[in-house]
């Protein structure tokens, strides 16, 4: 009897200690629990590294302007990135290299502009293969006609292709030709707004066909000098803002400056001052800064398992000297502080 | 053993504290949280308010600067010619002028006087007028025209009047006036960034302040670019737009404005609750943190507390439950010391005490058992009943039929006494009568040797004594006294009452006790017949009665003289049986 004592004793005293590490464990679980719950994207923000790959490195206005967003947004949401890209936009090996480099790193995301949406279609497969989220911005990279990444972040090219065809249709005397001048014909891009400029023309207009400066704006002066020896050029359409500063300069040394009308597309400090004085006579201006925003808050969600919608637009607005210092243009076209 | 129905105390105990604890904390929490918000919620607008204060004093020192440097320049004597544009040129002068306020406030990028014949001077040595825009369309121009004279202020815009430069400004303007007519205007661009620098300081995670113009346009925002681009909205429809410092509250979002008389301008600051709100969520978390670590004390402290109280009752159950089953010698070993230790104490009390009555009973009942048998083996003992029927044959021979009868009927009676009655108690009377019959046997059979005489008051013959008590008394009078007498034998049986008490006498004249046996009362040493029927009858009394009552025992040893009373031959031999006088 004694005996039996002693061990259901030692056999409470057990029990007892079980409960209590049950006890505090619950109680530890649950306070982690709750203050998991409660800070999980914070908690990922401070470990997630993202790299995002441009389509060049260099100090130009869009690209500025999109790097800009990337930091700001960046810096809401706790994430570290860097950002990498070739020399120029022409360098597509580069920018392939670029991408298995990037994959090698293994960042937590990869946000990616393609120079060819054909080239880079393998290494941004090679990204998602690795498992890691690709967010796409400016121009989209496509396995069979189907998008790779999980989200597109850019303008709607066509539609802004559309505006500037328009607005050349608008000024343009009639029977005049109009030639388009695009900027590297592997990207989205530059396809997309070829496409768009060409729907807004209609087909009354004889456009001819479209030359491409392969991101180079010697090239493009050198293009658009050679079509203003035609006399019956009336217009150039520009796809992005180096190709146009090319043909405004070609326009300007021509002395062909407000008789031959210039649309192009993005903006700059020389974009502005060719507006301001007439040469360019309209401008289709992206938002770089919300394109870069939008790719690393997209980027951010995927990361924390939300869903996303493919593409988003952010849109593109059409600026001629008259509305160059409205408000909300004056904002997108001088770098803000 | 028993585990089933253990615990249901303790359960109770743990609960208990536990629901008391939790409640408690319960109760606790959301009145501490609630106030602990609104103090929160008080400090943070009153620190936006004095946030808000800052800011606008910070600003005003900018908007004032401008405004007393544009004193200064229109009063300027050279600015005054230059305007009516009289000769000598002062422009030269102007433009020192100018440079030498810039000097002393860096934060002016451009101090420009426009002149309306297009002449103009600025602070820069080499400055050129943007040839491709026209600034008498821009709205800081018309609005210092609308405005004659008194200072107006831009929002943010871009500098386009300066070629070749796009600085982000702050500008106001002002219209000059020579001899009544206009002559110019006055532009002083402030350092956009400066603004932004004094608002930037006022952000924190929980709320930041922005800047709305006097045209509603955003003099500053902290996140103007996604304004701008419509990625982040503002409510521009809380803010206010008069004296004074107001607050509206919208979507736990708190707006409070102010506006600066000076320049038209709003600063709006901008405070979010729900950011305190899930600042607070850390302290819910600490609150369920804290209300567990409790509770688990708690459960700790009870538990233990109920184990120190339950187990001691656990303890007593079981030693019930083991008496319970009939083991009396079953005892609760109760080693805490409180109430439960003392109704342990009385257990065991009360244990002993039905451990000996039961004992008692048992000993009764034996005592009893014995009695009857003896008081049946009494009566028909063979020596007895031979004795009596062969009495009974030798009268019915010499035709003493009516002595055969009523010895007959008496040996019946005897029988029937004997084994009728069930009850311990009886009457006196029916106890004597008993002894009456025994006697008529006996009579007949000793003849004139043997006299019986009864000296019971009428009044006692109800009393209750223990049955067959007096017919063994008789019996040894007869046959250790009388039988060995030579000459008449008498025995009385008396009975009488005193202070509750009722003794039965039983005497006789016979031989006496032996020395040896008398000095062996109240016990008995021989085991004759005589000595066990005489502590057989002692021992029931004093079971049934209490130990004050039993047998006493005067005798006479036989060889001294029996002294005389009333001159009859005196009693030899006295037993006297103490009972308890209990009527019906």
């Amino acid at each position: 009897m004694k005996h039996v004592n002693f061990i259901s004793r030692k056999g409470k005293k057990f029990v007892k200690i079980l409960l209590l590490v049950i006890m505090i464990s619950v109680s530890v679980g649950l306070v982690t629990y709750t203050a998991v719950m409660k800070i999980p994207s914070s908690l990922n923000k401070g470990v997630s590294k993202i790299i995002v790959i441009g389509k060049t490195n260099q100090d130009l206005a869009f690209w500025l302007s999109l790097r800009d967003g990337i930091s700001v947004a960046a810096n809401e949401y706790g994430v570290t990135y860097e950002y990498w890209g070739p020399d120029t936009e022409s360098d597509i090996d580069k920018q392939i290299s670029l991408v298995y480099k990037a994959i090698e790193e293994k960042p937590d995301a990869i946000i990616l502009a393609a120079t060819d949406y054909e080239r880079l279609a393998q290494p941004a497969q090679a990204i998602i293969d690795a498992g890691i989220p690709l967010v796409t911005m400016d121009s989209n990279v496509y396995a069979n006609n189907v998008q790779i990444g999980s989200c597109f972040v850019a303008t709607d090219n066509v539609q802004a292709g559309v505006k500037a065809g328009e607005e050349m249709k608008s000024l343009l005397p009639d029977g005049r030709k109009v030639a388009v001048i695009s900027h590297q014909i592997g990207t989205t891009s530059s396809r997309d707004r070829d496409t768009g400029v060409r729907q807004g023309l209609g087909t009354d207009i004889n456009i001819l066909p479209t030359v491409d400066s392969a991101g180079s704006e010697d090239k493009a002066f050198e293009l658009a000098d050679k079509i203003l020896k035609d006399p019956e050029i009336g217009g150039i359409v520009c796809l992005n803002e180096y190709s146009t500063i090319g043909a405004a300069r070609a326009i300007i040394g021509a002395g062909l400056s407000g008789k031959v009308l210039l649309v192009g597309f993005d903006s700059s400090p020389s974009l502005n001052t060719y507006l301001e004085e007439g040469c360019l006579n309209a401008t289709v201006i992206q938002r770089p800064f919300n394109m870069g925003y939008v790719s690393v808050v997209n980027a951010v969600a995927v990361l924390n398992g939300k869903k996303v919608d493919p593409f988003y637009d952010t849109g593109s607005i059409l600026v001629t000297k008259g509305t160059m210092y409205l408000e909300e243009n004056e904002k997108l076209l001088f770098p803000f502080t | 053993m028993a585990k089933a129905h253990t615990g249901h105390l303790r359960n109770s105990i743990l609960f208990t504290s536990l629901f008391i604890i939790v409640s408690i904390l319960c109760v606790l929490f959301p009145v501490t949280y609630s106030i602990a918000a609104s103090i929160l919620q008080t400090n943070s607008i009153s620190y936006t308010k004095q946030m808000l204060r800052q800011v606008d004093k910070s600003i005003n020192y900018y908007i004032s600067g401008m405004v007393s440097v544009s004193d200064y320049i229109v009063e300027n004597e050279d600015v005054v010619s230059y305007l009516a544009a009289s000769q000598p040129d002062t422009s030269s002068n102007v433009m020192e002028e100018l440079q030498t306020v810039a000097g002393t406030r860096p934060d002016f990028v451009n101090l420009i006087i426009l002149r309306e014949d297009g002449a103009f001077v600025s602070n820069h040595d080499q400055m050129g007028i943007n040839p491709n825009w026209d600034y008498r369309e821009s709205s800081w121009y018309k609005d210092a025209i609308t405005a004659e004279g008194e200072p107006v202020f831009s929002s943010s815009r871009v500098e386009n009047v300066v070629a070749g430069e796009y600085d982000w400004v702050i500008s106001m303007s002002r219209a000059l006036y020579s001899n009544g007519q206009l002559s110019g205007i006055l532009l002083v661009d402030l350092n956009y960034q400066q603004i932004a620098d004094i608002c930037s300081l006022s952000n924190n995670d929980s709320g930041y302040i922005f800047i709305v113009g006097a045209d509603g346009r955003l003099v500053y925002h902290p996140q103007q670019r996604l304004v701008y681009s419509g990625i982040k909205t503002e409510r521009f429809d809380l803010v206010t737009r008069s004296e004074g410092v107001n607050a509206v509250i919208s979507d736990g979002y708190i707006y409070t404005s102010s506006l600066s008389p000076a320049s038209g301008w709003v600063t709006v600051s901008v405070f979010d609750t729900n950011q305190l709100v899930s600042i607070s969520s850390d302290v819910i978390v600490l609150f369920v943190g804290i209300g567990l670590f409790f509770s688990i004390i708690t459960f700790i402290i009870s538990y233990v507390a109920s184990k120190r109280l339950t187990d001691p009752i656990l303890q007593l159950k079981a030693s019930m439950k083991q008496f319970e089953k009939g083991d009396f010698d079953a005892k609760a070993n109760i080693t805490v010391n409180n109430e439960v230790a003392e109704l342990g104490e009385s257990f065991n009390v009360m244990t002993e005490r039905i451990k000996n009555l039961v004992a008692q009973e048992l000993l009764i009942e034996e005592q009893k058992r014995i009695s009857e048998l003896q008081a049946l083996q009494a009566q028909i003992r063979p020596h007895f009943l031979y004795n009596t029927l062969e009495s009974i044959i030798w009268m019915s021979e010499i035709g003493e039929n009516e002595k055969v009868i009523e010895m007959t009927s008496a040996l019946s009676k005897l029988f029937r006494a004997t084994t009728s009655n069930a009850n311990e108690l009886v009457t006196l009377k029916t106890e004597i009568d008993y002894v009456t019959n025994y006697m008529k046997i006996q009579k007949m059979r000793y003849q004139d040797k043997l006299n019986f005489r009864l000296d019971v008051d009428e009044s006692l013959l109800q009393t209750k004594v223990i049955k067959l008590i007096i017919q063994p008394m008789v019996e040894n009078a007869i046959y250790h006294g009388i039988k060995q007498l030579k000459g008449q034998g008498l025995i009385i049986v008396s009975a009488h009452a005193e202070e509750q008490k009722l003794y039965i006498a039983i005497s006789d004249n016979g031989v006496g006790f032996d020395k040896g046996i008398l000095d062996g009362t109240p016990d008995f040493a021989s085991k004759d017949e005589s000595g066990i029927g005489i502590n057989n009858v002692k021992d029931r009394i004093k079971l049934f009665f209490g130990s004050e009552y039993g047998i006493n025992i005067k005798s006479i040893v036989q060889d001294e003289a029996i002294p005389e009373e009333n001159g009859m031959p005196g009693m030899r031999t006295t037993v006297t049986l103490t009972l308890p006088l209990i009527f019906e």
